[in-house]
């Protein structure tokens, strides 16, 4: 493929879930995986060599704020993303679109591209596809998205065909303006919001064009679980396989292994860090609210058994005990375990597909998360389309 | 006798000393199992370095003491009706473990460097301390007991003891009792501390006047030669005196005070404040200065001789508390000026700290414009690392017996930079 700077390597298969290698020009990532948001070219308080302890392969950054600071030429002059803030390993940027429309008042989207004012000096600006990856390609990221034409997952009506014939006509574009195909390898994003049929022309549509992977669009965004997983479904049956799927904006634990089972190979999230920032550590059994009283005298690390550098040397009543007055070091101590945490977890789901076990897998991981058995219906009926009968594990 | 201090050479007052690591701390550098002094004694927030979790300090250098500040400890989580004393003792493994500072020796301080914590005391209890959390109007009373029941269950290999400083302009009145109430602190606390691990400090107050600096280190070091002190602190610093009047009431008490024993002082730590200070006899003082500096962007140079491209005269920075330090000096990087943006340099050629090694002053300016927490962070790891080899610099210089040339060298460089960039340097 002379469009691809991308090898994916199929380890293991279960159902329609997979195991793979993902060689980008960076690294080779296992999958599933999933990736940390870096917006400005930082995680959260953060090392990038706690980072690599976390295990984290690929990284996000924003293009949209990037864009604004440091700029585009001048993270082009210092490098690319990766040298500037000295990351060796992968880095995935978005188009900057989904920023623009979720984070700006005033903002619009025509036929050219996306007008919005800029928060430095109010001015009118545009982002057009080719901006966009003009912009990506300076930022030299491994995996640069297309620009797509965003509507919030619960609108409705003719603007969400509308955004899907716009996509596809802008990925032609983006495709026209890449100018590093060789180190760089460009995604299609699948939107056509929650409709089956659209979504079903958008995949035909897209899926014609030889790109290196594509992205599963538009959710996320306060769409029932039900229909999300269905469109999560309906995507990667007709995706194909020797492609990595990326489902955009998924981070919850439940949703990620949905997801997994129904063969996505990678995923970001800025929920890690943003619960962190209210005190919440992801852990085996769920959620744990680190500021309730009752973690002031509770000895046991975030999560037994894990075995990130912040479980090895602190106790909850520690991290407990630290208060905003105490700095920030509170919230980056929990950042970094449940960024290890969702890490962790999709080595673990690697693991089980390469042992063959991953039905198991999902079945330990499901209980532990409900110990009642009072799974979600659409959990439950996700996995048994996928395969995986969430009862049996009782037997 | 206490026993774990010991003093190697000397030049001039000034000395070198070694302050032997007790059990539960494996520290040392390189192997031994002792701290050379002089040396700093590090801030931090509920035993943890400002912006720099515990994990990461390793990287800082290992050559400094850990402050522990009472206030952070005995009000442990505003929320919970628990004081630290009580869940530390519970868990049992010390400040050491609790606060992952394995390796480390500590020192429990009533006030924490660069902190308006219990500034002023007005009462007349001699029981206990009254003081203002951190940022917060809250009200907090300490009493000898509170103070011996967390050092009991934290461990720290020093503690001091309750103390009142005088105000600025106090009378002589108030000295007089800020000097005997502090006394009576202390021996309420030798008294009453029977079997509390640790080093106690005997707390040297008395303003800024050396009649009554001179009788608090007096009258405190009687009580050493029962052995039942392990070191001073001389405190009472940071309240807007001049630098006259500092070192007046520095070299009062310094006098009076036994060879044997390691002495503390309390301040900000400017680098030519600490010159001066070991000059004048200090072993280890307690220091904010490479973090306030931090806070503004502020990146330490000062091993370097030269002017550092891009060092804007510190007085253009909005920093008061060091007014009238010495900080018109060239030896820094303020990385937030714009012709850092491109720079794919170092902060400090040849630094070999954790920062410079790994990142640029570009990248390092970039996360300051956009706020994000790591510039901080990797600035504070810079800032310690520099500090501390400069104060290994003066610790090489007494050993060598030049500490004098030493000192007077940098302070000529520090106002030759200063004056050729404009800024002026006080005599
Ligand atoms: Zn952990
Ligand atoms: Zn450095």
């Amino acid at each position: 493929n002379v469009h691809s700077a991308c090898r994916l390597e199929i380890e293991a298969v279960c159902g329609k879930a997979r195991a793979t290698v993902m060689h980008l020009p960076h690294v080779s990532a296992k999958t599933p995986m999933f990736m940390p948001v870096g917006t400005q070219g930082t995680v959260k308080g953060l090392t990038t060599d706690q980072l690599m302890e976390a295990n984290a392969q690929v990284i996000l950054g924003n293009t949209y704020h990037l864009a604004l600071r440091p700029g585009g030429d001048t993270v082009e002059a210092m490098g690319g993303l990766h040298e500037f803030m000295n990351w060796p390993k992968g880095i995935l940027t978005d188009s900057g679109g989904f920023q623009m429309v979720s984070l700006l008042r005033f903002s619009s989207v025509s036929e050219e591209g996306v007008h919005f004012q800029s928060p430095v000096d109010g001015t009118d600006m545009l982002l057009t596809p080719e901006k966009s990856i003009e912009l990506q390609n300076q930022i030299g990221a491994d995996i640069i998205m297309a620009l797509d034409d965003v509507v919030s997952s619960t609108v409705t009506g003719p603007r969400v065909e509308e955004a899907m014939h716009r996509t596809l006509r802008w990925i032609d574009r983006c495709i026209a303006a890449h100018a590093r195909p060789h180190d760089q390898n460009l995604f299609g994003i699948v939107q056509g919001g929650l409709d089956a049929k659209l979504r079903a022309m958008c995949l035909e549509e897209m899926t014609k064009r030889d790109l290196p992977g594509f992205a599963i669009g538009g959710l996320s965004g306060g769409e029932k679980k039900d229909t999300f997983w269905r469109i999560v479904d309906q995507c990667t049956g007709k995706l194909p396989t020797e492609k990595p799927r990326y489902c955009m904006g998924v981070g919850y634990p439940v949703d990620l292994m949905v997801c997994v089972a129904l063969g996505v190979d990678m995923f970001d999230c800025v929920y890690p860090a943003r619960t962190a920032r209210f005190g919440t550590a992801l852990v085996k059994t769920g959620l744990l609210k680190v500021k309730s009283s009752a973690m002031a005298k509770d000895f046991r690390p975030l999560d037994p058994g894990c075995e990130c550098t912040v479980c090895k040397s602190f106790t909850r009543a520690y991290i407990h005990s630290l208060t905003p007055k105490d700095g920030s070091t509170g919230a980056q101590l929990i950042t970094l375990h449940n960024i290890a945490y969702l890490t962790n977890l999709m080595s673990e789901a690697r693991a089980a597909l390469l042992e063959n076990r991953f039905p198991d897998f999902i079945r330990e991981f499901m209980h532990l998360q409900y110990p009642n058995g009072d799974f979600p219906a659409w959990a439950v009926e996700a996995f048994s389309s996928a395969g995986i009968e969430l009862s049996s594990a009782n037997s | 006798m206490s026993g774990n201090f010991h003093v190697e050479a000397r030049s001039g007052k000034a000395r070198i000393g070694s302050i032997k690591c007790s059990n539960n701390c494996e520290q040392g550098f390189q192997g031994r199992k002792v701290l050379d002094t002089p040396c700093a004694l590090v801030l931090t927030r509920k035993g943890s370095l400002p912006n720099v979790t515990n994990e990461l300090f390793p990287l800082t250098s290992r050559e400094a003491l850990v402050q522990i500040s009472l206030l952070d400890f005995a009000v442990f989580n505003a929320n919970d009706a628990l004081g630290g004393a009580e869940v530390i003792s519970q868990y049992g493994k010390g400040v050491h473990g609790f606060c992952s500072l394995k390796g480390r020796s500590t020192i429990l301080s009533v006030r924490a460097a660069g902190s308006q914590e219990f500034l002023f005391d007005v009462g007349a209890r001699k029981d206990l301390i009254v003081g203002e959390l951190r940022g917060q109007t809250q009200r907090v009373k300490v009493t000898v007991d509170d103070l011996l029941a967390l050092q009991q269950a934290m461990s720290c290999e020093f503690f001091e003891h309750l103390s009142v400083a005088a105000p600025p302009n106090a009378s002589k009145k108030q000295h007089e009792s800020s000097v005997w109430r502090s006394l009576g602190f202390l021996d309420e606390t030798i008294s009453r501390r029977s079997s509390c691990k640790g080093q106690l400090l005997g707390v040297v107050q008395g303003g800024f006047e050396a009649e009554y600096r001179s009788l608090s280190a007096k009258k405190t070091a009687e009580r050493a030669a029962t052995g039942a002190i392990g070191g001073f602190m001389i405190s009472g610093f940071g309240f807007g005196e001049t630098p006259d009047q500092w070192e007046t009431a520095v070299a009062a008490a310094v006098v009076e005070l036994p060879d044997e024993l390691p002495r503390i002082l309390t301040g900000d730590g400017s680098p030519e404040r600490v010159l001066r200070a070991i000059e004048l006899g200090i072993d280890v003082f307690d220091c904010s200065y490479p973090f306030d500096v931090a806070e503004f962007g502020i990146a330490l140079a000062l091993e370097s001789g030269k002017v550092l491209p891009g060092s804007a005269p510190f007085a253009q920075q909005p920093f008061s508390r060091c007014a009238y330090d010495l900080c018109g000096s060239g030896q820094h990087v303020n990385l937030n000026d714009g012709e850092h943006e491109l720079s794919r340099q170092q902060i400090i050629d040849k630094c070999t700290c954790y920062a410079c090694i790994k990142h640029t002053r570009g990248y390092l300016h970039h996360l300051l414009r956009v706020q994000e927490m790591l510039a901080e962070t990797l600035i504070c790891i810079h800032n310690l690392f520099n500090y501390n080899s400069f104060l290994k610099a003066a610790r090489e210089s007494i050993r060598a017996g030049n500490f004098d040339e030493f000192r007077s060298n940098f302070i000529r460089k520090r106002r030759q930079d200063a004056v050729s960039q404009g800024s002026s340097y006080p005599q």
